[in-house]
């Protein structure tokens, strides 16, 4: 996460600085999806404490927001 | 775009970011306001734009919290499936909604904060150990408080409640660009026990996966402005860093306090609107 915001950081400052619209959207994507990651990792520390029902709830929210997408790439 | 724009919305975004982490606001309540009035921005891309500053404020302050065991992860992850949920329904609507439209409901929105914040109790006390069994029983939490100089334990209470506000904050996020903080921090910490260092925190955590719910409909739409974007996050992660510096400094009163006038600032920051 704390890579992801780093990367975002310097793409989106770059972007800025060059007004170059290609970086710019490049940070943004990254950014967008340090939220996903985190739930990636609460689902992997969840399933190393085996608490099953923790790791369903995250894989849930994934799904969610997988739908999210398609339906805005649609 | 010019530079001295560019600058303003760095600016702005700065502002948006200390508050935002300072209080669970998200920054938005901030962030959309400003970019309408101020500098223009229509309101879809300014709706857009607050929510990529809301995931970036989420992800800025989380990644303090985390180190301090603020946010309540279980309860987070629980509560984000009926916020994201709402987060893609107001994401989708707002693409059919006009901008007037979406600026009264943003307006009626803070006038809506502004009554309950009017009302406010007190806190009931903390559940130190839990008597509930089962599910509820795993949504407890622990933390360190740096200013009471001892570990704070806590029960949930009203979990229903719970997650039909989050639900209801997800949809407003989606609509309006606002982290949907202002609805949760408030009933988490006066109906649910959950103490407001923790509520804030676990709120904040939230509040990013519910905006990347609904930005990808505004990225989807075209609505996302990377310059624009771009300044304004800039200016809001340097500002959470701030606002994430100061929640664990302060005392847990005294930051109620400020939230509070917080509240009453964003009652007449609607007013201004209605009359202008």
């Amino acid at each position: 996460m704390r890579v992801g915001v780093m990367i975002s950081f310097t793409l989106l400052a770059a972007g800025l600085l060059l007004q170059h619209l290609p970086t710019a959207t490049a940070g943004l994507v990254v950014m967008m999806a340090t939220p996903l990651a985190r739930v990636l990792l609460l689902i992997r520390a969840f399933a190393i404490e085996r608490d099953w029902a923790f790791v369903a709830l995250s894989i849930s929210v994934i799904l969610l927001l997988g739908v999210s997408l398609l339906l805005a790439m649609r | 775009m010019h530079l001295l724009d560019l600058a303003l919305l760095f600016v702005g975004g700065l502002a948006a970011g200390t508050f935002g982490a300072l209080f669970g606001l998200g920054g938005g309540i901030i962030m959309v306001p400003l970019l309408v009035i101020a500098l223009k921005v229509p309101m879809h891309n300014a709706v857009a734009t607050s929510l990529v500053g809301v995931i970036a404020t989420s992800t800025a302050s989380t990644i303090r919290n985390l180190g301090e065991r603020l946010p309540n992860l279980r309860l987070g992850v629980t509560l984000e499936t009926s916020t994201v949920a709402g987060a893609i329904t107001g994401g989708f609507i707002a693409g059919y909604l006009p901008a007037k439209a979406l600026m009264v409901l943003f307006g009626v929105m803070l006038m809506g904060v502004a009554a309950i914040m009017s009302r406010r109790g007190e806190p009931p006390p903390l559940l130190e150990e839990p008597s509930d069994r089962g599910f509820l029983a795993r949504l407890h939490g622990s933390y360190y408080d740096t200013v009471l100089e001892r570990e704070v334990r806590y029960g949930v209470r009203r979990f229903p409640l719970a997650l039909s506000v989050s639900g209801v904050a997800g949809v407003l996020s989606g609509l309006l660009g606002i982290g949907g903080g202002i609805m949760k921090v408030p009933v988490l910490a006066l109906y649910c026990g959950v103490p407001m260092k923790a509520a804030t925190a676990t709120s904040n955590f939230m509040m990013g996966v519910t905006a990347v719910a609904s930005v990808f409909a505004y990225f989807g739409r075209g609505e996302v402005l990377p310059l624009v974007t771009a300044a304004a996050v800039l200016g809001i992660i340097a500002g959470a860093r701030c606002g994430s510096w100061l929640s664990v400094r302060t005392h847990p009163v005294a930051l109620r306090k400020w939230f509070a006038l917080v509240m009453v600032l964003m009652g007449l920051q609607m007013i201004w609107k209605v009359f202008h």
